[in-house]
């Protein structure tokens, strides 16, 4: 398998900003638009925020700019739990767009919302009607990119929503808390179907939850689940109703040799997505990669640790609480590789075989710093490892070899 | 046409501004007065300063366009002077919205006025013009329109023009975004109704690419498509094209999709005749009785009702009753439901016999499953039984089962409950409403909620208007009426609660020699709450009656009059000063 050369290509944000973060500017979400013109990005203070490559005469690789911005999820107080609910934006999906209107899905914990953003003059009345009805004479105010709210998907889950996902053929959208999966039509936000339903009887019983979930890339019928206990079930909505009784469930058996007081966290898996063709999923842990073949459910082809020297270090990340961390994974245009992110500033890109694991170190010289991490690898992790700089969000672009990677409150680039 | 009366309280001038409110309430409401507007300012100024406006109005929000849509459906042709030419801009730009009943409406506004222009070449050119213009828009969903309206014009326009659309509509149909087929599929079902002017080739080449379509909203709608063709000369010739794309579509590997083909089985067997449904179809209403997934088998199960129509009793018999009795044990309760709402169907069809044998203990079943609901349904369809096997032999099982309903801890399953006995007034009539059943709408009426009462009420009053005064008066009134000595007030209100719904059902006779001296002994009742509702009853009795009830009432108003309580004597007052 050819290996992927990923090189720097534009950053957002410096070092001066890095070094104060301050919590809200947090990048929470980052998605790119289905063409790759667009990228939509979700911090922690409910903002929104659009990048785009713009369309000019020059043929090679534009860099992203800065396009627009809005105000999505306010922060809410959720009067019956009394609780507050965050603003922060979860996950940020694209909608097709139509003529120059552009259409994103947003959500926190609580609620999704569809905005529309488009080019539109906004009229002010500068001479009322009078005695004689005439209509009013309008003035154009406000010229430009305008967003708009087009649908809010009322407050269904009782729980955190943590993923949200729009099928292929964007007729529906994927939501999922701890307990449900909800399967929405995009155009009657009113109406929600219970794809699965993992609520017990008895509350006190609970052992699983629901970590994530994602639409196919391609096949609209077909998603997936993860759990806390490490298993992913593949769904398909054409052969039932409530998917979970049908469902293809793929968990590699707990070896009760290597069982420690970790193990349950660290097997809890954080993010999954499929192959850009379909055949394998990759599915994210704490500590690893499980990398499997949609033909095969009994045992995943191929488990890739991340970076070893992080087993060494349990004991610190449950002290810190960064073991309770949450990493996303993406999967390349050709399928035979997959990005995640990690602690100090870097992200991983590795072929699923496991064979090849490459660590990329995000820094604001421009350049590509990268090194390869051998199996078995070990190095003491010093004072220097910074486990706040954490890589928990990145965005694979759908047609070309292009990731989006955030750490903190600045957005990279890089490009194959 | 007559001038609109402005009933709003607000001058029309501030109507037109709040057309452009910030507040999104107001613009709803400007919106929904647009017809008062155009009344008010004429046909012409409407035509040429109105319409143009509406324009600004187009890039609002979803319910603010839904309302707009609504308002210029009514009589707006006529508003502007009968030229309906004139709103078709503003319909065509209405189809290019996001949200998907705009479109639709806007589109069939467009027909509408197409179909009341008089010049048959206009209509043609101004058809085409708006067609071909949504099908070029940069906005996918324009050609949502596109698809409801080729249909609508295609037998009114030239050769060349229908080819022209047809192309169209080949051209959608293969459109690489699935929501723009799927608007053709959906409507495709209109377009089929016109062959044999829609050549058979073309009709084959469209379902055969939509039935290969890995969407399973497209292939859905192929279901509507064949029962269209199926009326038309298409299904003579092509019968086996048919009913193999059906066969196709009812063992499809989606649910939704066999889901869709088993709603529609009514159609269906219509479309191919009896003997036609007997032969292709009628497996696959017993297969879907017995499918996996669950809403499978509440749709088969709902549509017994109307499938039973075209079975042969024997099959019936033989085929279709022995599945019921796994059905009737299902887990979910909404598949029991739906057994619960037509498996009585069948009792007319197989006759006194076999529904004892076979349906009864069916019926017993459902009777007592642990749902309320599926209790309810299967009472409202009692009827059905009973004409069959005759009440007597029935009021047994029935009573029991219905006190228990009566008795639920849930008092939304008790007010359901007391409405089904109206279905049995009207249905089996008056024999049924025995003794005991009238003991449970007594003590409905003397239920703790009061939203059960007020159910009670109602229905003594639909009773009065099925079986007569005579009739409720000998066997329920005389017992409210003792509810006069209840210790609680709340009781002895539903007294006066029940004559202020009946009256109009009372006689006046009956009115002086009953009501009256209720009236007169509550309006010297301890508890002003009541003499108060006395005041109430009074006055309606006397406003709707008259005659010779007027006097009466106004002896106790004027006894109220001088009541101790402010309130009783303040309603006394004001009810004497208006008659």
């Amino acid at each position: 398998m050819k290996k992927q050369d990923w090189k720097f290509m534009q950053v957002f944000g410096d070092k001066a900003s890095s070094d104060n973060v301050s919590d809200e500017d947090i990048i929470s979400a980052v998605q790119f638009e289905r063409t790759g013109r667009f990228l939509g990005l979700g911090d922690r203070a409910g903002r929104l925020i659009v990048f785009e490559v713009p369309q000019t005469k020059k043929k090679d690789k534009a860099e992203y700019q800065y396009l627009t911005e809005l105000q999505s999820h306010t922060r809410e107080f959720d009067f019956l739990k009394s609780t507050d609910i965050e603003e922060k934006i979860n996950q940020v999906q694209w909608l097709r767009g139509q003529g120059k209107n552009m259409y994103v899905l947003t959500t926190n914990d609580k609620t999704v919302k569809l905005w529309k953003i488009s080019e539109k003059n906004v009229t002010k009345v500068i001479k009322p009607s009078g005695k004689d009805l005439a209509m009013p004479k309008l003035q154009v105010v406000e010229s430009g990119l305008i967003p708009s709210v087009r649908k809010v998907f009322p407050n269904l889950h009782n729980y955190h929503i943590n993923s949200l996902t729009a099928s292929n053929n964007e007729e529906f959208v994927l939501t999922s808390d701890d307990l449900k999966v909800y399967l929405w039509s995009v155009e009657q936000p009113s109406k929600a179907f219970v794809a699965v339903d993992l609520k017990p009887e008895n509350l006190d019983e609970l052992s699983e939850v629901i970590t994530s979930s994602t639409f196919h890339p391609t096949l609209d019928n077909q998603f997936l689940y993860t759990t806390s206990k490490g298993i992913i079930k593949l769904c398909d909505m054409r052969k039932s109703g409530i998917c979970d009784n049908t469902a293809i469930t793929m968990a590699e058996p707990e070896d009760p040799a290597k069982k420690n007081f970790f193990t349950e966290i660290v097997t809890s898996i954080s993010d999954a997505c499929f192959s850009r063709n379909g055949k394998y999923i990759f599915s994210r842990d704490f500590l690893t990669v499980k990398v499997w073949d949609i033909a095969m459910a009994n045992k995943p082809v191929a488990t890739v640790q991340v970076f070893e020297p992080l087993k060494s270090k349990l004991c610190d990340l449950y002290e810190n609480e960064c073991i309770f961390d949450k990493f996303s994974i993406a999967s390349t245009l050709d399928s035979n590789s997959f990005i995640t992110g990690n602690f100090n500033s870097t992200f991983h890109v590795v072929d699923r075989m496991g064979e090849c694991n490459q660590q990329y170190e995000l820094n604001f010289n421009k350049k590509t710093i990268v090194r390869q991490i051998p199996p078995k690898y070990f190095e003491n992790l010093g004072s220097s490892y910074d486990f706040n700089r954490k890589v928990q969000k990145l965005s694979m672009c759908q047609t070309q070899n292009l990731v989006a990677v955030a750490c903190l409150n600045c957005l990279y680039f890089y490009t194959a | 046409m007559p001038k609109i009366e402005n009933t709003t309280g607000m001058p029309i001038n501030l109507i037109i501004d709040e057309l452009k409110s910030d507040d999104i309430r107001k613009r709803i409401h400007s919106v929904k007065h647009l017809d008062l507007i155009a009344s008010t300012i004429g046909p012409d100024r409407t035509k040429n300063e109105l319409i143009p406006f509406i324009q600004e109005l187009l890039d609002d929000d979803d319910e603010v366009l839904i309302e707009l849509v609504d308002s210029l459906s009514r009589n707006f042709v006529e508003l502007v002077g009968g030229q309906a030419q004139v709103l078709l801009p503003t319909f065509e730009a209405l189809c290019r919205v996001e949200d998907a009943s705009v479109r639709e409406k806007a589109a069939n506004q467009i027909k509408k006025c197409l179909t009341q222009l008089p010049d048959q070449k206009k209509v043609e050119e101004l058809s085409i013009g708006i067609i071909k213009r949504l099908n070029d828009s940069d906005y996918y969903m324009a050609k949502n329109a596109v698809a409801i309206l080729i249909p609508a014009i295609f037998n009114q326009v030239s050769q060349n023009n229908q080819n022209d659309l047809i192309n169209i509509i080949l051209k959608l149909s293969q459109d690489q975004i699935p929501q723009v087929r799927k608007f053709t599929s959906m409507y495709f079902q209109d377009l089929v109704k016109h062959f044999p002017l829609i050549n058979e080739t073309f009709i084959q080449n469209i379902l055969n690419s939509f039935i290969k379509d890995e969407q399973d909203f497209i292939r859905m709608y192929i279901v509507d498509a064949l029962i269209q063709s199926s009326k038309t000369p298409f299904f003579q010739k092509q019968q086996n094209f048919i009913l193999n794309m059906f066969k196709q579509l009812a063992e499809d590997q989606s649910w939704r999709v066999r889901f869709y083909f088993c709603d529609k089985l009514a159609e269906i067997g219509e479309a191919v005749t009896k003997d036609g449904y007997r032969k292709n179809f009628q497996n696959y209403h017993l297969k879907f009785l017995q499918d996996a997934e669950p809403e499978m088998k509440s749709i088969a199960a709902l549509k017994i009702e109307r499938v039973s129509g075209l079975m042969d009793p024997e099959d019936i018999l033989n085929k279709l009753i022995p599945l019921l009795k796994t059905i009737q044990s299902d887990t979910n309760a909404f598949v029991r439901n739906a057994l619960a709402s037509s498996v009585l169907a069948l009792c007319p069809i197989i006759g006194k016999k076999n529904t004892s044998e076979q349906i009864l203990p069916i019926f017993l079943t459902l009777l007592k499953d642990q749902d309320s609901e599926v209790r309810i349904t299967l009472f409202k369809k009692l009827s059905l039984i009973t004409n069959v096997l005759g009440v007597d032999s029935l009021s047994q099982s029935v009573i029991p089962a219905l006190t228990e309903l009566a008795q639920d801890k849930n008092w939304r399953i008790r007010a359901s409950t007391i409405e089904v006995l109206s279905f049995f007034a009207r249905a089996i009539g008056p024999e049924f409403l025995s003794d005991k059943v009238l003991k449970l709408l007594l003590d409905w009426m003397g239920d703790k909620v009061s939203s059960v009462r007020q159910t009670a009420i109602q229905q003594t009053a639909q009773l009065i208007s099925i079986l007569g005064l005579a009739w409720a008066d000998k066997n329920l009134l005389t017992k409210i009426w003792a509810f006069q000595s209840i210790q609680n007030y709340l009781h002895r209100l539903t007294v006066l609660f029940t004559i202020n719904q009946i009256t109009s059902q009372l006689t006046n006779d009956y009115i002086l020699k009953t009501i009256v001296p209720i009236l007169q002994a509550m309006a010297k009742d301890s508890v002003a709450n009541i003499r108060s509702n006395v005041c109430r009853t009074s006055i309606q009795l006397a406003k709707e009656k008259g005659g010779n009830i007027a006097d009466p009432m106004k002896k106790i108003l004027q006894t109220l009059s001088d009541d101790q309580d402010a309130e009783v004597k303040y309603q006394a007052k004001s009810a004497l000063e208006s008659l």
